[in-house]
């Protein structure tokens, strides 16, 4: 069944119940109480007990509401889907299918808009006469039949001006049993999307065009990319079958990194009855630390693809024409075509990402190797080679140059090594009795050591 | 040419013709390592499709080679005749070659040269240094080895069957290599016009090639002088290829000098960039580049002004190591000039670690990013900690053969025997 509402021209939502239980127990049990009925026994009973009371004197028993609601701007179309699941055919399944405005909204409508010249509402109420019967109340001020595209359809129309002078306005059916759920019949196009590849290095997007219709169809194609998963346009592929479609038109925009999307744009027909595969590549960027959010392992979202095209047939179709802004300039005018853009799935790619503890330790230790090639570099260019004795130092004396280079007493030491290195050519026998001497001397201990340093 | 290195040449062909041909091409040409952004075949192919179907190909993200390749390759990729879809391939392997060829030929003159230079010098040199003087042998053995050693390269073998631009890259700079040496001012102008307009940093060697020229009585002056008419006139050639469009510049230029894209690669801009503080970042940029172009050019052009082919060669290696997007073809080539300088191989200290450190980074480089990327049980920090060990080993590589040269002459002039007053003494920089 299919509840078409009041809609403005800007906005639509579209509202999917499945298996939204209609009635609540509690809310049978408070409607009963008030009528001093009893309060025990299933659901179904309840609900037998409540028959008799009419749909004013239940409307007349709703919280007052506020006066500034304008059905007018609540641009809603709602399909209840009911739930197949269902399976067992006790009674409970019969109110899967009774719906009320009040069920669905919580509230009735209390006025209509005092702005607006006419305000109405209108339940599609062809499933009546193909499916299985409902009642619906209260009577409706009008059945309207609507023939577009081929499809007739009965429509009710509640006239909210008149009603609302009375009472708040409510709508609801009874479905007299149970209800058999047909097979649902697929609209004629319909889409899906998804990412190919693994790993963050390289992926595609591919998205599945379907055509139900006896006829082809053309298609246009639109999808922008951000600039973070740059795409590769020469691997745009259309395909349907094993056969491969040359598309009508493309226009692409390469995006740049910062700064715009990719934008791609594809006219194709899409062959009759068939699912057209349109797939593309991309790279998965590497951005820059700051540029990634909180919680950068989320992934980045890739925003729905819109498929448009102009159906030739207006099954399960609802829309308003493009000129004209109310629901019942939709009644009875046949077009060439039916214009419908379908969104796609957003996609969401996990992007690699650096180690964001690391900057400091990267920015240092890349410049420790620029500056491991610019020192020798710098040595080679700016000193001479020059001949010095090979000096033996022990494990001990060594480290007590560095100890003494931590410790601050570096330029001291260093003169003195200076010193040393003059000496050495003069002082070469002198020096090697220091050394044996030093030798001998580490392995008694760390302490002589310093003094033979003395000595020297 | 003897017979066996036309073997040689026959066997390398059909290696890259049987690589070319295998399922490893398709697993090794998105690797990091070996098709960075600029040089990538996937990216010439999607700038060639752009410019077919009317977009400028500069002004995404993607493309970033020179339009001299980029209107070379529309005749070749936009061909639908399967011949020449089927013959691409052979272009890059005949390239390949005829680099190698180019280095046979340069390795030949240049091997000449030196042995006339050490005669000239004979009577300067010190007493007992025969030994460490240019083999007669290699006269004939260095050309070989040059040829061979970017024949059967794995990282120049990698590049070619991976179909990256820097096959092309390659073969100017040893165009230019080729003419610097045999002494050809013109052809060397136009070789380096043909190189700095893919890439940036071989300008540098325009100054090893003035002094060079200077030594051998050659017009340095015509060198210079044909280089900024070549580039002037290539600059204007390619306005006219973009319909005066000069986006060309910022997108391979602009990009190479700016680093926009962080993909990683074996180099050390990426991962200092992704992680910089965005107010450092263009200092930091400037810092990099001046290092990576203009810093040595001076020093070691001033130092080694007696030997400019090996300021040359050096140049050529630290722009490998030091470029924002370097690939292991760019290291292939100047590891392919290491054995022009084979009389310093006695002098060299760090072969065993480097060698090392190139196996030891070329396996690791792999296992790592497939870790990182795919299985995701590591992070970046892993694959930046290879390629800065690869750095640092083509670093020591470089500065060790500075090093050696700077020992070798010394012994020329001062002897084998390393000893004060009987004493063993060693050489070090003071």
């Amino acid at each position: 069944m299919k509840v078409t509402g009041l809609r403005s021209n800007s906005t639509r939502a579209f509202v999917n119940l499945r298996h939204t239980d209609p009635v609540y127990v509690c809310d049978l049990k408070a409607e009963l109480k008030k009528r001093s009925l009893p309060v025990s026994g299933p659901k179904p009973q309840l609900i037998e007990r409540l028959k008799p009371f009419t749909e004013k004197q239940l409307a007349a028993n709703q919280p007052p509401m506020l006066p500034t609601q304008h059905a007018t701007s609540a641009a809603i179309s709602i399909i209840t889907i009911p739930s197949s699941s269902s399976s067992d055919d006790s009674l409970p399944s019969a109110y899967d299918f009774n719906w009320s405005m009040r069920k669905l909204f919580g509230n009735g409508v209390p006025s209509s808009c005092s702005q607006a010249e006419t305000s109405a509402v209108y339940v599609d109420i062809t499933a009546n006469l193909t499916g299985p019967v409902f009642e619906i109340f209260p009577d409706p001020t009008q059945v309207l039949t609507s023939l577009h595209g081929g499809q007739k359809h009965h429509i009710a129309m509640y006239n909210l001006i008149e009603i609302t002078k009375e009472r708040i306005f409510n709508v609801y059916t009874i479905h007299e049993k149970p209800r058999v759920s047909p097979v649902s019949i697929q609209p004629t196009l319909y889409a899906h999307r998804y990412i190919t590849g693994y790993g963050q290095e390289r992926g595609g997007i591919v998205t599945k065009i379907h055509n139900k219709h006896r006829t082809p169809l053309k298609i246009i194609y639109l999808e922008n990319i951000p600039w973070f998963t740059p795409l590769y346009y020469h691997t745009l592929k259309i395909t349907s079958g094993n056969k491969e479609i040359i598309p009508l038109i493309k226009k692409y925009i390469p995006g740049k990194a910062r700064v715009r999307p990719y934008y791609l744009e594809v006219a194709f027909e899409a062959p009759a009855r068939s699912v057209t595969t349109l797939s593309v590549d991309f790279t998965y960027m590497f951005l820059k630390w700051q540029e990634y959010p909180p919680d950068a392992n989320h992934g980045f979202y890739l925003g729905s693809a819109i498929i448009t095209a102009l159906l030739p047939t207006a099954r399960n179709y609802t829309a308003i024409p493009q000129t004209q802004s109310l629901i019942k300039n939709s009644f009875n005018i046949s077009r060439d075509g039916y214009l419908v853009q379908l969104r796609t799935e957003a996609l969401i790619v996990a992007l690699p990402t650096p180690d964001f503890s690391m900057p400091y330790n990267v920015i240092c230790l890349a410049c420790t190797v620029v500056a491991l090639a610019f020192g020798p570099l710098h040595n080679i260019a700016s000193k001479r080679l020059r001949l010095t004795v090979i000096r033996h130092r022990t494990i001990l004396q060594r480290l007590k140059r560095v100890l003494n280079v931590v410790t601050g007493k570096h330029a001291a030491n260093k003169s003195d090594d200076e010193d040393e290195d003059k000496k050495e050519n003069k002082e070469e026998k002198g020096k090697e009795e220091t050394k044996d001497k030093a030798q001998t001397e580490t392995d008694e201990g760390s302490c002589k050591v310093r003094d033979t340093k003395k000595d020297k | 040419m003897d017979k066996g290195l036309v073997v040689q040449f026959v066997i390398s062909t059909l290696l890259r013709y049987w690589l070319c041909h295998s399922e490893f091409k398709s697993l090794l040409q998105d690797r990091v390592e070996i098709s960075n952004p600029i040089n990538a075949w996937k990216n010439l192919v999607e700038g060639v499709t752009l410019m077919k179907d009317q977009v400028n190909p500069y002004d995404g993200d993607i493309f970033h080679e020179s339009p001299l390749i980029l209107h070379m390759f529309k005749f070749i990729i936009g061909n639908d005749n399967p011949y020449v879809q089927q013959s691409i391939p052979f272009i890059f392997i005949l390239c390949d070659l005829l680099s190698a060829i180019l280095l046979y030929y340069m390795a030949q003159s240049y091997m000449i040269q030196m042995v006339q230079i050490e005669k000239q010098n004979k009577h300067k040199y010190a007493k007992n240094i025969t030994r460490i003087l240019i083999n007669i042998e290699d006269l004939v053995n260095v050309p070989k080895y040059v040829a061979l050693a970017y024949l059967y390269n794995p990282f120049s073998i990698l590049n070619c069957i991976c179909l990256t631009s820097t096959v092309f890259a390659n073969f100017f700079l040893c165009l230019f290599f080729f003419a610097f040496v045999t002494q050809k001012p013109i052809l060397s102008s136009i070789a380096l016009t043909l190189t700095v307009q893919q890439n940036i940093y071989p300008i540098t060697l325009l100054v090893p090639a003035c002094v060079h020229f200077h030594q051998y009585k050659k017009s340095w002056r015509l060198f210079l002088a044909g280089f900024l008419l070549c580039y002037s006139g290539f600059l204007y050639f390619c306005l006219g290829l973009m319909n005066q469009d000069t986006s060309f510049l910022a997108a391979t230029y602009g990009f190479q000098l700016t680093v926009p894209n962080l993909q990683p690669n074996i180099g050390l801009f990426w991962y200092f960039f992704t992680e910089m503080f965005e107010h450092f970042r263009v200092l930091f940029i400037v810092a990099f580049q001046i290092n990576s172009i203009f810093l040595y050019v001076l020093p070691l052009t001033l130092r080694l002004y007696k030997e400019p082919v090996l300021v040359a060669i050096c140049l050529t290696g630290l722009a490998a190591v030091f470029k924002s997007y370097p690939c292991v073809g760019d290291i292939a080539l100047y590891l392919a000039l290491m054995p022009l300088c084979k009389y310093l191989f006695p002098f060299m200290q760090q072969g065993f670690i480097v060698a090392c450190f190139f196996i030891g980074c070329s396996m690791f480089a792999p296992t790592v990013w497939h870790l990182w990327i795919y299985t995701r049980s590591a992070n970046a920090n892993f694959y930046f900690g290879v390629t800065l060990a690869f750095a640092t080993s083509q670093i020591f590589l470089l500065t060790d053969l500075l090093f050696a040269y700077l020992k070798r002459d010394y012994t020329l002039e001062n002897g084998i025997q390393k000893t004060i007053k009987g004493k063993p003494a060693r050489l070090v920089l003071d």
